[in-house]
């Protein structure tokens, strides 16, 4: 029953999406429908997570066994991100609705707005439940395409020139991806993550390397890692603030969890974790250092995006039962805090007109409300105790401290000082915004309530985050475990006789397999039948 | 080793939880009460603070004093488990008095801010709830027994007062509370790195944060003393402690009055209070090696504060730096290691903070009362016949400050230096040679503001009102009765600080 | 078992695509790097037809004997990457005729922010005079015209230098040559 709910949160958005573009003149159908999608995502999603607690739960698409087939895994950590996402991405998309209803809606070409953003949906959702390399590609080219007509959305000049950035970064990325999963099926014969896990270990440890490398820099770009980071800031700040506000949420946390179910299930031998260390560390150095310099509010929030990923990439690299615990943690927190800051950085453009530090001013007498939702979040990003925040980095703290080395010391200095960066950043543009006295008076204003809303609903899931702490903690503890151990995934997908349920056997007549040969000793690559001479072609 | 911590004693009913809800739930409920009611926000301000003063007497019914170095009063409920950490509360006698202390402060400050801000009631909401919120904290801080929890609290007070500094303070708020922030966030994460190093030293599991559970643990030397450095650093921030005590003048200048007595009155204590409850346990043989130069800093701290403190020309600044003047006394105490020094520096926090909360609200309503608000002593003169009541009163503080026997100061400053003698006789007569200075700036800044000729902007002001002396009368028959009859409060801070001496002894005939 | 010995000249072929595919993305001209992101996927693909080893009959099961079938799985996801790279050239050209639309070119423009942040630190003096440096002589102000800078537009008193005609120089060569 459960393994039907999987492959929901990937089919109903597409469905969504074209009954949305089918009924493009009926805005009100079309709103109707993608909230109503977006709500069932949410539910499907709080069911995966109980679901999977108890083991992964696994669907081969088409009834094909894997890993003939592809199939949706959905274990703690999938489960964790769908929902998250998909809450974000339904308040969002009311906060949107909100700024449509109340603008009117001749400027947006609202039409496509509503499909592409289900589209996104889709991409996320199945690059999240994905159990197949491949497809893994696939999503990300789902919600990469969704996310260009997004950025330049209306077409204006800025957007496209922003967008371009975006644009050929991300078509690079993909270009490295494809290029890395080449490389993997001529070395493994297999894009299927869990038989990958399998082979990986018994290929030549210097193919493995370049494997692991070509891979972690395709999603070293979509996560923004430095030196892969500099698109970020560059081309975020220029969309609407819902569009800049999913981005930020979500697009680079997908190349995270991509980064994490490689690291922890097929490359599990931990070669790559100094240099990803240092990675981590020049990340949140160089994120926050931007950061501080920035005038504009919605780029201080890009750098500091970019930034705070350095600390994931800290918890990955630790490799430790704590560090990966406190990432999951990390990654749910930070969904929710970054995007409900973008939310509001929309709502004061609104109010003050412009997204310039120096311009606006005084905000906290004109709308105190606006005061307290920048606020909590603000300080819950900067790691103030006891929110969220401040527990995560704990977490993360923690464990660079258990590592014991050189660079874990280096590592736990480097968090401290990002931290307390962080929140003179965040204290900085919050005299500026809410507190100075404005160049220009900035004429009180009512928001709508749509917006104000889903902003408060997102502060108040924040918060939720720090109430519920211990059973979040727990939660990803679990999660953490599951993903070390590797054997319940792959167990769960490849089943006792490295099969998984559903036909491929009784279709390949018998003694006769176009797969390569794996003898019982375990060498899966096909050795050159002919002599090396022959060439072909 | 086995633990030197005697057992704690579990509380009937939750006094210290209490404390915390009525004034946590005290500062919601002002944040949101419905507009009908709004014009009553300074009595439910003062009802809710009764209310506290009210819970800490039957705690005090409930403390037994013969056993006040046991931490009494406990409660424990798991709160993170994954992390370690639990909500655990209990209080010895320091601790006791330092939230006694506290609640007591509040009504006081919320009677002193009832026409700070004119008849801007909606500030005065605001005010008066981070005032509850910082009393909440206030409580919780002197109270936790868990290292993490004291963590959390020690950040998480930062808030409330940054917004009591930057939205309702003078011309410079924004920066000086910025600076204080950063300031204070800087030693606090240096802490956090130390806090978790302990926690990964100590045994661990879901109550591996207990200060119970982190005391007598084994570590090796470098360790033990690294790990202290990165606790004493935060403490001495707090504290303050030269030099890096930059932050406290600039945000006693800029905040309220009431603001500033909260914060140099009781705040500050958590500086010297971390240093007597969390580094000298957790880390006997290192605060043993580190007291030398501890000692001489605190000195510096001494002279330091007083020379600047002559300087000034800012009445708010001048009483900063004579705080900071005598937290290097209160240091020079603990860090003495004798059991009337350390007793004397415990007693010590009771006295400045009853001393220097009365100078600040004297200050504040001098202050308050000139055309301008202006806060410069050159602005001021021959007030002492317009306004008798208020020099007197603000003598009597000054001459607490400098700790004339009599009033409670006296005696935490004379068994610090009595008991420290012993050990640094060249601190000792530098410190009381300070006393002499300390006269000098109290008495010249009283002669400069209030004898000399009237001055003609300011004939005519009115004398202390009923409300201003129902503030000061409390302080003041606290300070005559404490310098005349300090037995009680010795009693509670003498037994915990034998725990102390009996800790750092022991550690040093074991090593 | 498939013979994976890779055709010599297929990787050439992948070679010499790739290369000519970066070297077109680090274009100016939105169309140029449209066709290198073209040549670089098809390099990619071409990529995968190596993985998939020796080319053989078509996998329909009875149509020959599996040992002599080519690999599908590969051909697989070369049709889906093909598919999925038509949808993102139809896009990168339409946004290309957007911004000629806009702006009468297809350059990818700096990021402004960036190019301020540039432009302040040029503006600082060169610490040193060289008299036999190749340098073209144009500032980085100058240059700004040429390179349809569009932070020209934030500094009112900036004079904009005589700009060299548009349709002679490429962007980024320096104007009347060097040595």
């Amino acid at each position: 029953m459960t393994s039907a709910l999987v492959p929901l949160p990937v089919m109903l958005p597409l469905f969504g999406a074209g009954l949305a573009l089918a009924l493009w003149k009926h805005s009100r159908a079309q709103r109707l429908i993608t909230v109503a999608v977006l709500a069932l995502m949410l539910a499907v999603g709080v069911g995966l997570v109980v679901a999977a607690d108890s083991g992964p739960v696994v669907v081969d698409v088409g009834g094909w066994a894997a890993p003939v087939g592809i199939v949706l895994v959905a274990d703690r950590l999938s489960a964790l991100m769908v929902t998250v996402s998909s809450l974000v991405l339904l308040c969002v998309f009311l906060y949107s609705l909100g700024q449509g209803i109340a603008d009117g809606d001749d400027e947006a070409p609202v039409a496509i707005y509503h499909p592409t953003y289900l589209v996104l949906a889709a991409g996320v959702s199945n690059a999240f439940l994905t159990g197949d390399l491949f497809n893994l590609y696939v999503g990300f080219e789902i919600l990469l395409a969704a996310s260009y007509v997004l950025l330049t959305l209306g077409g204006t000049g800025s957007r496209i020139r922003a967008g371009t950035i975006y644009v050929v970064v991300s078509l690079v990325s993909s270009a490295l991806f494809l290029v890395a999963l080449a490389m993997i099926y001529a070395a493994t014969g297999t894009v299927n993550l869990a038989q990958l896990a399998e082979r990986l270990p018994e290929i030549d440890g210097t193919t493995r390397l370049v494997l692991e490398i070509l891979l972690m820099l395709a999603f070293g770009i979509k996560a923004a890692i430095f030196p892969l980071s500099a698109w970020l800031p560059d081309s975020y700040p220029t969309a609407p603030a819902p569009v800049t506000a999913v981005f930020a949420g979500l697009l680079t946390k997908v190349g995270i969890y991509a980064i994490i179910r490689t690291q922890t299930l097929l490359f599990p031998d931990d070669r790559l974790d100094d240099v990803l260390l240092v990675a981590a560390l020049l990340t949140m150095l160089v994120g926050i250092l931007g950061a501080v310099a920035q005038d504009d509010i919605k780029r201080l929030l890009s750098f500091t995006l970019v930034s705070h990923i350095g600390y994931m990439v800290l918890g990955i690299a630790l490799s430790s039962q704590t560090g990966l615990t406190a990432t999951v943690f990390y990654v749910v927190h930070h969904i929710t805090v970054q995007t409900t800051l973008f939310l509001v950085v929309g709502l004061m453009e609104r109010i003050g007109g412009t997204t310039s530090l120096a311009r606006l001013g005084g905000l906290a007498k004109i709308a105190p409300l606006l005061a307290i939702l920048f606020f909590v979040p603000a300080m819950n990003l900067a790691g103030i105790p006891p929110l969220s925040g401040f527990l995560g980095k704990v977490g993360l703290l923690q464990g660079a401290v258990q590592l014991g080395t050189p660079l874990g010391y280096l590592l736990v200095g480097g968090g401290l000082v990002t931290s307390l960066l962080t929140l003179y950043a965040i204290v900085k543009a919050w005299n500026k915004a809410f507190w100075q006295t404005p160049p220009q008076e900035i004429r009180p204003q009512r928001l709508p309530s749509g917006m104000v809303g889903a902003t408060l609903a997102l502060v108040v899931f924040g918060l939720s985050l720090t109430v519920a702490a211990g059973p979040l903690f727990d939660y990803a503890g679990r999660a953490a475990e599951t993903l070390r151990a590797r054997t319940p995934y792959t167990a769960a997908v490849l089943g006792p006789d490295g099969r998984g349920e559903g036909t491929s056997n009784d279709v390949v007549p018998d003694g006769g397999t176009v797969l390569p040969d794996v003898p019982d000793d375990g060498t899966p690559s096909p050795t050159p039948a002919e002599s090396s001479t022959e060439v072909t072609g | 080793m086995e633990s030197l911590v005697p057992e704690n004693l579990t509380a009937s009913f939750p006094w210290l939880t209490a404390l915390v809800v009525v004034a946590a739930l005290g500062a919601v409920a002002l944040w949101c009460l419905p507009r009908g009611a709004r014009g009553r926000v300074r009595e439910i301000a003062l009802g809710v603070s009764l209310v506290n003063v009210g819970l800490l007497v039957g705690a005090f019914t409930q403390f037994d004093t013969s056993k006040a170095g046991v931490h009494q009063l406990y409660e424990q409920y798991a709160w993170i488990p994954q992390i370690g950490t639990s909500y655990a509360v209990g209080v010895d006698g320091l601790g006791l008095a330092l939230v006694a202390l506290g609640v007591g402060l509040v009504p006081i400050v919320i009677l002193a801010a009832w026409r700070e801000q004119g008849d801007d009631v909606e500030r005065l909401r605001h005010y008066l709830a981070l005032v509850l919120l910082t009393a909440a904290f206030m409580t919780l801080i002197f109270a936790a027994r868990d290292v993490f929890l004291f963590y959390v609290v020690f950040e998480a007070m930062l808030i409330p007062i940054y917004f009591m500094i930057g939205a309702f303070g003078g011309p410079q708020r924004r920066g000086a509370a910025v600076k204080f922030l950063l300031f204070s966030l800087a030693g606090g994460l240096v802490m956090l790195v130390a806090v978790i190093a302990l926690f990964l030293q100590g045994p661990g599991g879901a109550e591996g944060f207990l200060t119970a559970n982190l005391t007598g643990l084994a570590l090796t030397t470098n360790v033990e003393r690294l790990l202290f450095v990165g606790f004493f650093l935060a403490f001495a921030i707090k504290a303050p402690m030269f030099p890096v005590h930059t932050w406290l003048p600039d945000a006693a200048q800029q905040a309220p009055a009431g603001t500033s007595t909260l914060l140099v009155g009781v705040l500050d204590k958590v500086g010297t209070f971390g240093m007597l409850t969390l580094c000298i346990p957790l880390f006997p043989s290192a605060s043993a090696w580190a007291a030398p130069t501890i000692v001489v800093l605190a000195v510096v701290s001494v002279i330091y504060g007083a020379l600047l403190a002559l300087g000034q020309k800012d009445l708010m600044r001048l009483i900063a730096y004579t705080s900071v003047s005598h937290f290097g006394v209160m240091i020079l105490g603990i860090f003495a290691f004798s059991q009337t020094s350390i007793a004397g520096a415990s007693f010590y926090m009771l006295g400045h903070g009853l001393a220097t909360g009365l100078l600040f609200l004297t200050a504040g309503m001098v202050i308050a009362r000139h055309p301008q608000r202006s806060q410069r002593i050159a602005d001021f003169g021959g007030l002492q016949r317009t306004t008798p009541i208020i020099a007197g009163i603000f003598l009597l503080g000054g001459l607490a400050t400098l700790s004339l026997p009599g009033l409670a100061p006296f005696v935490g400053e004379i068994m610090v230096l009595i008991g420290a003698f012993g050990a640094y006789p060249a601190a000792v007569i530098v410190s009381a040679v300070v006393v002499v200075l300390a006269a000098l700036y109290i008495l010249l800044t009283y002669q400069r503001m209030f004898t000399g000729p009237e001055q003609e902007h300011l004939t005519g002001l009115p004398d202390m009102v009923g409300r201003e002396k129902w503030v000061v009368a409390p302080l003041v028959a606290a300070l005559l009765v404490l310098g005349f009859y300090p037995r009680p409060a010795l009693d509670l801070v003498e037994a915990p600080a034998d725990v102390t001496v009996s800790t750092i002894a022991l550690e040093g005939s074991a090593s | 078992m498939i013979d994976m010995t890779p055709s010599l000249a297929l990787v050439v072929v992948i070679g010499v695509l790739v290369a000519s595919g970066v070297y077109l993305l680090l274009e100016r001209s939105l169309s140029r790097v449209l066709l290198g992101v073209l040549m670089l996927g098809n390099g990619v693909n071409l990529l995968f037809m190596v993985a998939s080893g020796r080319a053989g009959k078509a996998p329909i099961i009875g149509s020959a004997e599996p040992s002599e079938m080519s690999d599908p799985l590969p051909q697989a996801m070369v049709l889906t990457a093909i598919v999925i790279a038509l949808g993102m050239v139809g896009f990168v050209m339409s946004m290309a005729y957007r911004s000629w639309q806009l702006n009468g070119h297809d350059e990818v423009q700096d990021d402004l922010e960036d190019r301020r942040v540039a432009r302040k630190a040029a503006a600082n003096a060169p610490a040193y005079e060289d008299a036999d440096s190749a340098d073209s002589g144009e500032t980085l102000d100058e240059d700004a015209a040429a390179t349809r800078d569009e932070t020209i537009h934030d500094d009112e008193e900036h004079t904009v230098p005589a700009a060299p005609s548009d349709t002679a120089a490429r962007p980024g060569t320096p104007e009347g040559g060097d040595a």
